[in-house]
C-alpha cells in the first residue's frame, strides 16, 4: 500500500472513530435527557391529576354517604376530568382493586405490579415504560387515601414520538458525522498526495540516476522535511555525478595512453622488424650489417626509456610511494646538482642551482626527479645555460634553448607529445617527461607553470604550497 | 632502374627502407621532413613512386600529395595509424596504395611493384648479373644472346631479380609463381631452383630455413 493511502486511511478513520465516539455519546446523553423529561412530565401531570381529583373528591365529600354514592361520585368526577383533560394521556382508576375507570387499553396495575417506585410529596408513585400497540408507552400510578378510601390512579401516555425524535436525530447526526468523515478524508487525501508529491519526483530522479543520467535533479519546494531530503538528494546526486565524471575522465585517459602508447611503440616495432629482418634475409654489406645492429639497439633502448617512464607514471597513478615530508630545499638541490653537473659537463652546459634555507612539504626524490627531467628537456632544447632556482615556495628552471611554439605550450605536457617527433627522438625523448612533472607537482598539490619564447627559451615553474 | 622516394621522418625506418630496396634494385632518394621533400622534388627530373609517411613534421603527407601527383608520380601512404579514416582519406586523396606500420620488406615490394607495373614505371630491362630480362618481350638474354626458358622459370627468374639479394621463403615463391592456391610440395621449387641456376648461371644460395637468395 503506498505511504499517502496509508497515511490517509488511519488519519480518517481515527478522525471517523472520534466523530462516532462524540456522537454516540451526544445521543446517549441526549436521549436520556429525553426520556427523563416525558418521565418527569408524565409524573406531574399524574399528581397533578391526583390532587386535582382529591381537591374535587374532597369538596363534595359530606359525611354519612354510603359507599355505593361515594364510588359513584368518585367514578363521575374522574370521568369528568379525564373527558376535559387536553392532553393526549389516559387515565384510569381504581378502588379497592376494582377499576371504576380504565381510559386505556392496559392493565396498569398488572403493569405497575413490579415497577420502579419514587416518593415525593408523601406518596410513592410508581412507574414503568412498556410496549404496547408498537409504542412506547409510560404508566404511571399511587394510591393515595381520599376521605378513608383508597385511590389507584393511574395515567398511561404515548411517548413513542420521544423515541422516535431521538432517532431522527441520531439519523441527522449520523448523516452529519458521516460528511464529515468524507470530507475530512477528501481534505485529508488531497493534502497527503499535495505533501508527499516531491516524493514521486524523487523517486524519478532516483530512477534516472540509477540508469546513468546523472544530471537529473529535483525542484526544491518550501521548507519542510521532504524539502530538505530533496536538498540532500540533490547533493547526492552531484556528489555522484562528480566522482563519474572522474572516474569517466580517468579512464578516458588511460584509453588515450593506451592508445598513444600503442602508436608510439610502432615506429621502434616497425625498426626492429624490418632491421632484423634485413640481417636474416638481405645480403648486406659488413657496414650496413652494423648499421642495423646498431639501429635495433637504439630502437630497443628507446622502447626500455619507454617503459621505465611508463612504469613511473603508472606507479604515480596508483598514488603509493609518495612521502611527503619537510625538506630543506638545500639538500634537494645538493642531490640533484650532483647528479646534472656530470651530464651539463660532458654537453657543454652552464649549470647555475640557487636557493635559500627554505623548508619545502614535498617527496625529495619525486622532486629530484622533476628537475632533473626538466633539466634533461633543456638539454634537448640545446641549451647552453640553465638556472635551477628556489625562492619562497616558487622553483624555476630556466634555460636558454630553442623555445616551443605558442600553441604547444598547452598540449606539451600531453604523454607522448612532442614537439618535433623526429628531433626529439633524436636526442633519446619518449614524451613522457612532463607528462611524469605534471604529475608529481599535481601530487604535491602544487601549480606547474610552462612560459616559452620561440628561440629564446623556456622557464618552468612550480609554486609548491607552503 | 625505377627511382623511389622514400618521405619518412624516422631515420631508422628511412635508412632501413632505402637499404633494403638498393639491395634489390631500386634508386632510393631519402627526404626527412616535408619541406625537404619539396626541396628534393625540384632537384630531381622523375620519381617512379614515392613512399610518403603521413605524419611529417612541418608539411604532413596529406599535404605532399597534391605537389606529388602534379609531377604524376604514385603514392603509397607509410603509417602508424590502422585506423580505416586515415585509410579511406589517404585513399580518397589519390594515393595508390596504404601500408600499416610495421610492415615486412617482402610486402612493401610486392604492393610497390604493383603500382609500378599499372602507373608504367616498372622497368622493362631487369639485370642480374650477365642476364638481363626484358618484361615486355618476356625474354631473356645472356651477354645479348637469347636464353630459352620455360614459363615458370621465366616467373621464378623475375620473382628473384625484383627482390634481388633479399631471401624468399618457400612459401613465398610458391605464392608468387604457382598461384596462391597450388597445394604442391615445396620440393618443386627446388627442382625450379636447381633448373634456373643451371640456365642462368646465376648464384641463387640456398639459406637454411629460410629460401633462396638471388645474390647480386
Amino acid at each position: 500500500m503506498k505511504i499517502r493511502v496509508k497515511l490517509a486511511l488511519l488519519a480518517v478513520s481515527l478522525c471517523a472513530l472520534a466523530i462516532a465516539a462524540c456522537c454516540t455519546v451526544l445521543i446517549i446523553s441526549a436521549n436520556g435527557n429525553s426520556v427523563n423529561t416525558a418521565i418527569d412530565g408524565a409524573l406531574s401531570e399524574q399528581h397533578l391529576l391526583v390532587q386535582s381529583f382529591q381537591s374535587a373528591l374532597r369538596n363534595t365529600y359530606e359525611d354519612g354517604l354510603s359507599d355505593t354514592t361515594q364510588q359513584s361520585l368518585g367514578k363521575y368526577l374522574f370521568r369528568q376530568y379525564s373527558s376535559g383533560s387536553l392532553s393526549r394521556s389516559q387515565y384510569a382508576m381504581r378502588k379497592d382493586g376494582e377499576y371504576l375507570h380504565n381510559g386505556s387499553e392496559l392493565d396498569p396495575a398488572d403493569i405497575l405490579t413490579d415497577a420502579k417506585t419514587r416518593s415525593g410529596n408523601g406518596t410513592e408513585v410508581k412507574y414503568t415504560i412498556v410496549m404496547h400497540d408498537n409504542a412506547r408507552h409510560i404508566v404511571v400510578g399511587s394510591a393515595n387515601t381520599i376521605n378513608g378510601g383508597v385511590y389507584d390512579i393511574y395515567l398511561v401516555k404515548n411517548i413513542e414520538q420521544v423515541y422516535s425524535s431521538n432517532a431522527s436525530l441520531t439519523a441527522k447526526l449520523a448523516a452529519v458525522s458521516l460528511g464529515l468523515v468524507l470530507l475530512t478524508a477528501a481534505v485529508l487525501a488531497y493534502s497527503v498526495f499535495r505533501v508527499l508529491r516531491p516524493l514521486k519526483a524523487l523517486q524519478g530522479s532516483a530512477a534516472a540516476i540509477a540508469h546513468g543520467d546523472y544530471q537529473s535533479r529535483i525542484p526544491v519546494k518550501g521548507k519542510d522535511e521532504i524539502a530538505a531530503l530533496s536538498v540532500s538528494f540533490n547533493a547526492m546526486a552531484e556528489a555522484v555525478e562528480k566522482h563519474v565524471a572522474e572516474i569517466n575522465d580517468v579512464a578516458e585517459a588511460r584509453k588515450l595512453l593506451l592508445a598513444a602508447l600503442t602508436h608510439e611503440l610502432k615506429t621502434p616495432m616497425t625498426a626492429i622488424i624490418g632491421y632484423s629482418e634485413a640481417l636474416m634475409k638481405t645480403r648486406l654489406t659488413q657496414e650496413q650489417r652494423e648499421e642495423a645492429a646498431a639501429y635495433i639497439n637504439a630502437e630497443c633502448s628507446r622502447i626500455e626509456r619507454l617503459s621505465q617512464k611508463l612504469m613511473q607514471l603508472i606507479a604515480l597513478d596508483g598514488g603509493s610511494g609518495i612521502t611527503i615530508a619537510p625538506t630543506p630545499v638545500t639538500e634537494l638541490f645538493e642531490s640533484v646538482e650532483k647528479t646534472l653537473l656530470p651530464i651539463a659537463k660532458r654537453d657543454g652546459v652552464a649549470l647555475d642551482m640557487a636557493c635559500g634555507s627554505e623548508t619545502l612539504s614535498m617527496d625529495a626524490d619525486l622532486m629530484a626527479s622533476v628537475l632533473i627531467n626538466l633539466f634533461d628537456n633543456a638539454r634537448k632544447a640545446r641549451a647552453k645555460h640553465v638556472h635551477i632556482v628556489c625562492s619562497g615556495g616558487l622553483i624555476s628552471v630556466t634555460d636558454d634553448g630553442c623555445g616551443i611554439p605558442a600553441d604547444s605550450v598547452k598540449r606539451i605536457t600531453e604523454p607522448f607529445y612532442m614537439v618535433d617527433k623526429s628531433r626529439s627522438r633524436k636526442a633519446g625523448g619518449v614524451g613522457l617527461g612532463l607528462a611524469l612533472v605534471k604529475r608529481i607537482v599535481a601530487m604535491h598539490g602544487g601549480k606547474l607553470s610552462i612560459l616559452s619564447q620561440i628561440e629564446l627559451g623556456t622557464c618552468v615553474e612550480i609554486e609548491l604550497p607552503l | 632502374m625505377s627511382r623511389i622516394f622514400v618521405i619518412e621522418d624516422e631515420e631508422a625506418i628511412n635508412k632501413l627502407i632505402c637499404t633494403s630496396l638498393t639491395v634489390a634494385g631500386y634508386e632510393t632518394v631519402p627526404a626527412y621532413d616535408g619541406n625537404e621533400a619539396l626541396a628534393k622534388l625540384r632537384d630531381f627530373e622523375r620519381f617512379d613512386l614515392a613512399l610518403v609517411d603521413i605524419m611529417l613534421p612541418e608539411v604532413d603527407g596529406f599535404a605532399l600529395l597534391p605537389h606529388l601527383r602534379e609531377r604524376g608520380i604514385p603514392v603509397i601512404y607509410l603509417t602508424a595509424k590502422n585506423d580505416i579514416e586515415s585509410k579511406v582519406q589517404g585513399l580518397k586523396s589519390g594515393a595508390e596504395d596504404y601500408i600499416v606500420k610495421p610492415f615486412e620488406i617482402l610486402e612493401l615490394i610486392v604492393r610497390m611493384d604493383k603500382v609500378l607495373e599499372r602507373t608504367g614505371g616498372a622497368s622493362k630491362l631487369l639485370r642480374a648479373g650477365d642476364i638481363e630480362l626484358r618484361t615486355d618481350e618476356r625474354a631473356v638474354y645472356r651477354n645479348g644472346e637469347a636464353l630459352p626458358l620455360k614459363p615458370l622459370e621465366f616467373e621464378l627468374l623475375t620473382l628473384f631479380i625484383k627482390n634481388k639479394n633479399i631471401a624468399l621463403s618457400r612459401e613465398r615463391i610458391m605464392a608468387a609463381v604457382w598461384g596462391g592456391d597450388y597445394f604442391g610440395e615445396s620440393r618443386t621449387v627446388d627442382v625450379h631452383v636447381a633448373q634456373l641456376r643451371k640456365k642462368t648461371g646465376l648464384t641463387i644460395a640456398s639459406l637454411p630455413k629460410i629460401g633462396y637468395r638471388l645474390e647480386d
